[in-house]
């Protein structure tokens, strides 16, 4: 039995060294003790405080009256109160001032509401714009709603959240300026002349009509301006002249000069009608009325002009217009009357309805090349056009994520992260790897059929419509940008390795031009032996064919079980050099 | 408008965070393909399979039998531009087959993909 050690003797301090320990723990103490006094100092303070506050009814809870839970409500039961129409004007029940039409309108709704009920607007699904995300010239185009339907007090909010977006640029850490002052003045004017033009832009072109949505042999170059065969003139709103009927070329317009009140529109000499904002510090492209043979026009040109600036509008310029492009958008053939560029660089059009369209919410394809010599002249010719712009356009939104999908990189991002759960659709944990991989083999392909299904319903015949550059497009090229050799690359998400030379096309003899032997078109269910007979050849001969077919047109054909090659295709004609090797067997 | 974007506004899923719209755009292809995968064969899942792990061969010989222009579509020289500066060197040809593969071999493509999304709308709905 081992020795019983006495109690503490494992303590090794000296009785000089728990002196200090025990007056720490005094001095820790006072500590708290003073920390306690003061925070009871605060608790009393805030009791204090909240008795006050109670005593003058600070916290006091308002709960309306029964029925009375909106303002209108309120107004019903006191019919001494709240804002009266008076014949024309509007009057406060109460004191018998005039009021706002705004005012009275607000009684019954949100300022939208009160806007929809003046425009006769059926407006079910607005939401209330976020000013404060609104580029600059969002604010102007809802400063200029405002200002159409006087709510004074709405442009002034949108001003002063304009003016707030204005300083915070220019105070912005790193942004450098000679003088902030003056440029924010200078930015807060542009963004007031921007908000009159608007305001002013839709009452005079607030309904287009149909002479001017609808291009005429007597304004040919309203529709037709490109880059190519346009001779731009740099407009400067202070220094340059006015036009006049003997201008030939670049129209050129000051406001400063011009005696016509602005804004206004220039028809003069067959231009483009184009329209420039009021005492506008900005230079403006104005397209020539020259008229160069159309046949140096693109049609993939996207007709917008270029738009020049003053050093001094560099960073941001509140807009330019150009004027009446006819285009398809989202493929309807609408006009575009102006369009204006914010200081990202984004694109705002104008259309001729009075709707305004942000380019990124739409597809925008132009066709000012319709009227010309070689414009299409039959509905089928424009069908086609359409088609074509269409196809381009959807691909050039769209081609990248399609594309995507056969880079390995996107499936090993999905499935390993779980936050992708579709991919892992069906994958349980008692699965094994190998099921595992089953099954998110499948639900990949089973996603890219759905993408391409998706892509392709979205353009239509748009997928198989051959390209009216065909002529000037080599597909033998050399050059990989146009036509690509489809070896050695990997983007199955497969990780195959690089695979060798893709072996050239079988040749195909010439397509008859005849009606395709029905007997060539195998039913559900059909082999080859039962396609022979049904043609009158000896079933048997399809053995000694099946190999070539299948080497002739890999894609017609799938190995079976039993080691032989079945049809995959009911009910299509077998393709012209399959059917020629069966019928070199008859 | 991206494709996403409009079937995010045609699902009207808007409010739905950045990954979660990727994951119902995603579930709506899935759907999609598993509706459309029932009318197909063995034969033709094969060969489509073999199109997306990209096998030249079948590629090649599908393309050339189905669609021997098919370097001539619009469609085609939009996928091959910038092959060059792609890194990736994602073939044209075969994005090109992945597509014309599935609108030629599915007859009622229209009306699955509406009667998808249609349903994929309807459960979006019923948790609003």
């Amino acid at each position: 039995m081992s020795e019983q050690e006495p109690p503490f003797t494992n303590s090794t301090e000296s009785p000089h060294e728990e002196l200090n320990e025990l007056e720490l723990i005094y001095k820790e103490l006072e500590q708290l003790d003073k920390q306690q006094a003061i925070l009871n100092e605060r608790r009393a303070q805030k009791i204090a405080e909240i008795r006050r506050n109670e005593a003058f009814g600070k916290y006091d809870q308002h709960v309306p009256n029964k029925d009375e839970d909106t303002h209108q409500s309120y107004l019903n039961q006191r019919p001494s109160n709240g804002v009266l129409r008076d014949g024309e004007g509007f009057r406060a029940a109460a004191s018998g001032q005039y009021a706002s039409e705004s005012s009275y309108v607000a009684q019954n709704g949100t300022a939208q509401e009160h806007y929809d009920t003046l425009n006769g607007i059926e407006n079910t699904s607005f939401e209330a714009p976020k000013f404060d995300s609104l580029s600059l010239t969002q604010l102007a185009k809802e400063a200029a709603q405002a200002n159409r339907v006087n709510d004074i007090a709405g442009v002034d909010e949108i001003r002063a959240i304009a003016e707030h977006a204005i300083t915070e640029r220019i105070t912005r850490p790193g942004y450098e300026t000679k003088d902030a002052d003056a440029e924010q003045k200078a930015e807060l004017t542009r963004f007031d002349d921007m908000v009159e033009w608007l305001s002013e832009q839709h009452d005079e072109v607030a309904e287009p009509s149909e002479e001017a949505m609808a291009p005429t042999p007597e304004s040919p170059a309203a529709q037709e301006v490109t880059t190519e065969d346009t001779e731009e003139a740099v407009v400067d709103s202070e220094e340059a002249p006015v036009v006049t009927p003997d201008t030939p070329a670049a129209t050129v317009l000051t406001a400063a000069d011009s005696p016509v009140s602005t804004p206004r529109l220039l028809h003069e000499n067959g231009a483009s009608p184009t329209t420039i904002p009021s005492a506008h510090p900005l230079s403006i492209t104005v397209p020539s009325t020259h008229s160069e043979p159309q046949s140096k026009q693109n049609p993939d040109t996207i007709v917008v002009q270029e738009r020049t600036t003053n050093p001094a509008d560099a960073e941001y310029i509140p807009m330019d217009y150009d004027s009446n492009q006819r285009v398809l958008m989202d493929g309807k053939d609408v006009f575009i009357e102006a369009y204006s560029v914010d200081a990202q660089g984004h694109k705002t059009y104008k259309l001729g309805t009075g709707e305004y369209v942000d380019e990124s919410a739409v597809e925008i394809t132009y066709f000012s090349d319709l009227e010309s010599e070689s414009a299409p002249t039959t509905e089928a010719d424009v069908e086609k056009r359409t088609l074509t712009e269409r196809t381009k356009a959807w691909f050039g939104k769209n081609k990248e994520s399609h594309k995507e999908k056969f880079r390995p990189s996107y499936w090993n991002a999905r499935w390993s992260g779980l936050k992708y759960r579709v991919m892992n659709h069906g994958v349980t944990e008692e699965m094994s790897d190998l099921e595992v991989d089953k099954k998110r083999n499948g639900n990949r392909r089973k996603i890219i059929i759905g993408a391409a299904a998706i892509g392709v319903l979205a353009i239509g015949a748009g997928i198989f419509a051959v390209s009216e550059m065909t002529e000037n497009f080599n597909p033998d090229s050399s050059t990989a940008s146009e036509s690509p050799d489809v070896s050695n690359t990997d983007g199955g998400g497969t990780g195959a390795t690089e695979t060798p030379e893709v072996p050239e096309a079988p040749e195909i003899p010439p397509v008859e031009t005849g009606p395709i032997d029905p007997g060539f078109t195998p039913t559900q269910g059909e082999g080859g032996y039962q396609l022979l007979g049904g043609l009158g050849i000896d079933p048997s001969k399809w053995d000694g064919i099946e190999q070539q077919l299948k080497d002739l047109s890999p894609s017609e054909f799938y190995l079976m079980d039993d080691g032989h090659y079945g049809i995959n295709y009911p009910n299509r004609p077998l393709s012209a050099p399959v059917r020629a090797v069966i019928d070199s067997v008859r | 408008m991206s494709e996403d974007d409009q079937l995010i506004a045609e699902l009207e899923i808007q409010n739905l965070t950045p990954e979660e719209q990727q994951n119902v755009l995603n579930g709506l292809r899935l759907e999609i393909g598993e509706a459309l995968v029932e009318g197909f064969t063995e034969a033709q899942l094969v060969e489509y399979q073999a199109i997306i792990d990209d096998d030249h061969e079948v590629i090649n010989a599908w393309l050339v039998a189905n669609v021997p222009d098919y370097k001539s579509t619009i469609a085609y020289q939009q996928l091959a531009e910038g092959y060059d500066l792609d890194p990736e060197k994602v073939s044209p040809d075969k994005v090109y087959a992945y597509m014309a593969w599935v609108e030629k071999n599915s007859p009622e493509l229209a009306e699955t993909v509406a009667r998808v999304k249609a349903k994929i709308k309807e459960n979006i709905d019923s948790y609003k």
